[in-house]
């Protein structure tokens, strides 16, 4: 993390997070949330969101360390997940 | 005279004559081995690697911004173009016809997994849009993932009980917002450049300042347009990103005026 | 003299020429739309052949090569210059990308006009839509 972007009080990853939230967000807006009936299915489809992340993150630049362990992630992918249940819980209301 | 009278002997013509371009088209790609020259290539590869690690995307986006500007209006006039020729309220005729027969065809497994797999695609092609910049991908082939969730749950589920419910007036305004980031963004670099430098460069890419114009990093609000990330890409994500909006709204605009079209008759 | 990919360019002409004969001869409106359609995949095989490399890797600047380099100092160009050498030509495959989607946008037009005529006709044979009209 350079110091050009840590002036702006941003760390690496926000970037990725931020602007997947915003597509989640959009593309969520329009989901007709019906269609989930049972909430056994939210879980089970956070829990695969989180396994294919973990798969996808293979990129050196984005990582995050968990109880001294460096662990990659991509967080791009969550997030839209995150961003699209977000819109789904919006709308509902 | 009918038709079939002289259209044997046109088809004979047409045939003669394919068949000579076709020796010629032949000929001249095996002949292509003297013209094989790298050109611009060995000069885009050296300097790319100080803006993003992706070449390809700094070249689309960088050296040939001006290219890929215009790539997004020609996909909006596309758009444009199947609104004109099918007529803007093809939904409404669509509406009063009750026909369920799309969604009695799929079957169980694929309504219940349709649903989960479209938001995971529609995950993996923000994924592909967001890392354009260091990872093969970019906003074209993210925004096509995209559409491709889209469309897989208009195929399984049917126009009218997709979950993913998206309406025309959306998707348009979407591809147009897509479209405006990347105008905005150039716009940006010409403003910039007129203030420090004199001379506006449009498409000026602000973040990375390759000719150090602007000196990134003297004020605090310089490198706004930095995206937040170890590499320093500039402009280029948020290019990524109108891009993609546009690239996902104008194809699924486009599956959905073809596919209101079959119910159309 | 740079390798030269026989295989692949006379495939790449075999796509254009089978577009051409379908674009030509062929009644149907939906076979036309699909061999103009080959035509230009056939163009962008001979573009993406122009950028091959032997032994070359992906244009896309491995970690190990950026490493050091800022975006404000330019002292590492000679790092550049080893990948510069080694990648395969990056421009026919940014040329290819933008094809791809004017692509997809002449072939939704294409389909367009195509359901507009059928819906007129009646028909998808070229031969019956304009037979009267001699």
């Amino acid at each position: 993390m350079s110091s050009e972007v840590a002036a702006l009080g941003l760390a690496n990853q926000w970037g990725p997070i931020l602007f997947g939230l915003v597509y989640g967000i959009i593309i969520g807006y329009k989901v007709n949330s019906e269609e989930i009936k049972s909430k056994a299915n939210y879980i089970i489809v956070l829990v695969v969101a989180l396994l294919i992340a973990s798969a996808l993150g293979t990129y050196p630049d984005y990582q995050w360390t968990l109880f001294g362990y460096i662990i990659r992630f991509s967080e791009a992918f969550f997030s839209t997940v995150i961003g699209v249940f977000i819109a789904m819980i919006i709308r509902r209301q | 005279m009918k038709t079939s009278d002289y259209q044997q002997g046109r088809n004979i013509i047409a045939g003669v004559s394919l068949v000579i371009a076709s020796f010629v088209i032949l000929r001249t790609l095996f002949q292509f081995s003297d013209y094989l020259i790298p050109g611009m290539s060995y000069l885009y590869n050296l300097y790319s690697g100080n803006i993003a690690p992706n070449v390809i995307t700094v070249i689309l986006f960088d050296f040939r911004g001006y290219d890929t500007l215009g790539e997004t209006f020609i996909l909006i006039t596309a758009v444009i173009t199947t609104t004109i020729v099918f007529g803007w309220g093809s939904l409404k005729g669509y509406k009063k016809k009750e026909t369920p027969e799309m969604t009695e065809k799929s079957t169980v497994i694929q309504r219940l997994m349709a649903f989960p797999l479209a938001i995971f695609l529609v995950a993996f092609g923000v994924t592909i849009v967001l890392g354009g910049h260091i990872s093969p991908g970019g906003g074209f082939p993210g925004g096509a993932v995209i559409a491709t969730g889209y469309f897989l749950t208009v195929v399984i589920y049917g126009l009218k009980k997709t979950p993913l419910r998206f309406t025309h007036r959306y998707l348009v305004n979407l591809s147009t917002i897509g479209a405006l980031i990347f105008l905005l963004t150039g716009v940006l670099g010409l403003v910039a450049t007129t203030y420090y430098y004199g001379t506006g460069y449009y498409l000026y890419n602000t973040g990375v300042d390759p000719y150090d114009i602007i000196h990134v990093g003297a004020f605090g609000w310089d490198n706004l347009l930095d995206y937040p990330d170890p590499t320093h890409p500039g402009i280029l994500p948020y290019l990524n990103i109108g891009v993609g909006l546009n690239v996902l709204a104008g194809l699924s605009l486009i599956a959905m005026f073809l596919m209101e079209a079959r119910k159309d008759e | 003299m740079e390798p030269f990919q026989v295989g692949s360019f006379l495939t790449a002409g075999v796509l254009i020429v089978t577009g051409l004969w379908a674009l030509l001869m062929m009644d149907n409106i939906l076979k036309k739309i699909i061999g103009a359609n080959l035509i230009g995949d056939g163009v962008n095989l001979v573009l993406i052949t122009i950028g091959y490399r032997p032994g070359g890797f992906i244009p896309e600047v491995m970690h190990h090569f950026h490493a050091t380099a800022t975006p404000s100092s330019y002292s590492h160009l000679l790092e550049f210059g080893e990948f510069a050498s080694n990648a395969s030509y990056s421009l026919p495959f940014a040329l290819v990308l933008t094809n791809i989607v004017i692509g997809a946008s002449t072939l939704s037009v294409m389909l367009a006009l195509a359901v507009v005529l059928y819906n007129k006709y009646h028909t998808l044979s070229v031969h019956k839509m304009f037979e009267g009209e001699d």
